[in-house]
């Protein structure tokens, strides 16, 4: 695989989840030094282009325009470097010390991502606008 | 000491403190520039430069400021002057220096590439998105 840096990412994400919405919020008003576009793991446009795959709704994803893709940890770390601010933290990241560490603290959010969702309060979204519920 | 030579050891020590410094940071802050304008050798220069007249005029102007100070009756007093003077003047130096040093090294690190490739490798390849506008082919 190319380590060409991607032009454009879409980040396929659980959108079921209340922390990845608002990850996702969160991404999106960041200022990003690629384009992002999001893509809802259980969109119809989601389902026609990866049904193939059975773990896409599993893990998080970034897919680059070239069909290169993260999958898991590797995506968030990627999701990190599409931010100016984070970039050379995403970097930073795989250190030998840190790599590890980030590793399991990205895979056991994701997997208790519903657990951590029952504690957040319910925002309300309507397509890129993400409120806090009233 | 008098009051008289007080002034002058202040007045000579303000000057070459400066001098010594601004040459310092004309010396190395170069080395930086050069880095952030790697294209253009005589943007660097004036950068520089500019940088190093803007600090001269500070610190002068800083230092004439400090110049005046209260009668001291004795020559304890008068020494005591001087050296708070000398003190505070060299404080304030240092903190315009770190600050400058931080201008050079915000700059540098301005166009630094080295982190525009993705942290990690793809993890495997899946179907790309459909690029705009070549979704529908023509016949």
């Amino acid at each position: 695989m190319t380590t060409r840096p991607p032009q454009t990412l879409t980040v396929v994400y659980d959108e079921t989840c209340e922390l990845c919405r608002r990850c996702r919020h969160w991404l999106s008003v960041q200022e990003t030094l690629v384009p992002v576009e999001f893509l809802a793991a259980g969109s119809p446009a989601a389902r026609e282009r990866y049904e193939d795959l059975d773990w896409y709704k599993v893990e998080l994803m970034v897919v680059n325009e070239r069909g290169e893709a993260w999958v898991g940890p590797a995506a968030f770390l990627m999701c990190m470097w599409a931010t100016r601010r984070y970039r050379k933290l995403s970097h930073r990241f795989r250190s030998p010390a840190l790599a590890p560490m980030i590793e399991t603290f990205f895979h056991g959010l994701s997997s208790n991502r519903s657990l951590v969702s029952g504690m957040l309060r319910e925002h309300r979204c309507d397509g890129d606008n993400c409120v806090p519920a009233q | 000491m008098t009051q008289e030579t007080s002034y002058l050891i202040y007045a000579v020590a303000a000057v070459l403190l400066t001098g010594v410094l601004a040459r310092t940071l004309l010396r190395n802050g170069k080395v930086f520039l050069a880095d952030v304008f790697s294209d253009n050798e005589g943007m660097a220069d004036a950068v520089n430069h500019l940088l190093v007249v803007g600090f001269y005029m500070l610190n002068l102007g800083y230092a004439f400021m400090l110049f005046r100070t209260e009668e001291g009756a004795t020559a304890v007093e008068a020494t005591e002057n001087l050296v708070t003077k000398l003190g505070v003047l060299l404080l304030s130096l240092g903190l315009i220096h770190f600050v400058n040093v931080t201008v050079f090294w915000k700059l540098r690190g301005r166009n630094d590439t080295s982190y525009n490739t993705p942290p990690v490798p793809a993890t495997t390849l899946v179907p790309p998105p459909p690029v705009p506008g070549t979704m529908i082919s023509p016949i």
